[in-house]
């Protein structure tokens, strides 16, 4: 039986110190998958660091998370590949535990395989601010879908060919992975979660910082509830 | 209740609505916007030239609604119009930012690579070759 086909998806803004290290790890864990690179219009030599290496497609102008990593997903359904993963080009998503988000989607029980932090709560688990906002979206995520998902802003995750197809053609702008598993949900894709370990970010620092983070959260569950009402629409 | 208007207010108005209707039809010939948008910037200008022309309608209206001063109706239908304009905005705004955002990918997708390449075969340090 032929092995279905999969691209690793690495969205990247201004990681020039992170890109290459996270692909040496790549290479090394031995996945056997494809790999792009979307440089999201990054101001230092991040595309140049990583076209050298993999292919990259370059952004003309910065659309954000969101913008880049949808870039990915109509790659992969135009490339017809079976499954795609996203992980983020800051190295905290350790590629040698992407087996685990394709053992999953392997059982053939899953559109959406979310790699979660809190599964097993060990690693990086994120600041404290951030796990109370991440406990609101959770919170919100189970009103809106009736499933709990322990970490619904994880960007480490595996889509199957139908959600490339749902994501291909809508995939939102803003705060990207919570919202985009209420519109998974809401078009009844069933979502699962494997516990990963991720690691702090090697270079660079998160723009959501502190007490900032719970406005933040707030606009999330904002755009959560807007996308669960769009799709009873 | 008479509603007496000045011949002096009607007069300040229509002229501003001579002037501002000129002047949108100039950008309007530089395409600076289109009709719709023509049609409703000069909301802004029919409405109280609307007011001043016909004093009983308004009246009329003032009393169906009412309020006792014709000039909060004035208000209101200025406030309506102003709104509509922004409704309009940001529809478009939002409209335009979908394209820009496919665009770039649409872009970006196709003068990219034609082919991705597997992540266990990454060249040695120094590079890939094309």
């Amino acid at each position: 039986m032929e092995t279905p086909r999969g691209l690793i998806i690495i969205p990247c803004f201004n990681e020039a110190g992170n890109i290459v290290p996270l692909l040496r790890d790549l290479s090394e864990a031995g996945i056997g998958l494809d790999v792009l690179v979307i440089d999201d219009c990054s101001t230092d030599n991040t595309f140049r660091l990583a076209s050298a290496l993999v292919p990259t497609v370059r952004l003309p102008v910065n659309l954000g998370i969101g913008g880049a990593v949808q870039t990915g997903i109509k790659y992969a359904l135009r490339k017809d590949y079976a499954f795609c993963v996203q992980m983020d080009g800051d190295g905290q998503h350790p590629p040698r535990q992407l087996s685990k988000l394709v053992e999953e989607f392997a059982r053939g029980e899953a559109n959406l395989v979310v790699g979660s932090r809190f599964l097993e709560k060990s690693g990086f688990q994120s600041t404290f601010f951030r796990r109370v906002g991440i406990s609101l979206i959770r919170i919100t995520m189970r009103l809106l879908t009736g499933q709990w998902v322990t970490d619904p802003t994880s960007g480490y995750r595996l889509l199957d060919r139908r959600a490339i197809e749902l994501m291909a053609r809508e995939y939102p702008t803003d705060y990207p992975e919570p919202v985009s598993l209420v519109m998974a949900r809401t078009q009844g894709l069933k979502v699962r979660e494997v516990p990963i370990t991720m690691q702090e970010r090697r270079q660079g620092q998160s723009s959501i910082t502190g007490i900032r983070v719970f406005a933040y959260m707030v606009r999330v569950t904002v755009h959560m509830m807007m996308a669960r009402a769009k799709g009873l629409v | 209740m008479s509603h007496y208007i000045h011949p002096q207010t009607a007069f300040l108005v229509l002229v501003f609505l001579g002037l501002y209707e000129l002047f949108l039809l100039w950008r309007l010939s530089k395409i600076e916007f289109d009709l719709y948008d023509f049609f409703m910037l000069s909301l802004v200008a029919l409405v109280p030239a609307f007011f001043v022309v016909f004093p009983k309608v308004i009246l009329t209206a003032t009393d169906l609604v009412g309020v006792k001063f014709p000039f909060l109706l004035l208000c209101g239908g200025l406030f309506l119009a102003i709104f509509l304009i922004i409704y309009s905005l940001i529809r478009r705004i939002n409209a335009s930012n979908r394209k820009i955002v496919t665009l770039a990918q649409e872009l970006a997708l196709r003068t990219g690579p034609l082919e991705s390449v597997k992540v266990d075969s990454l060249p040695p340090e120094g590079g890939r070759t094309r």
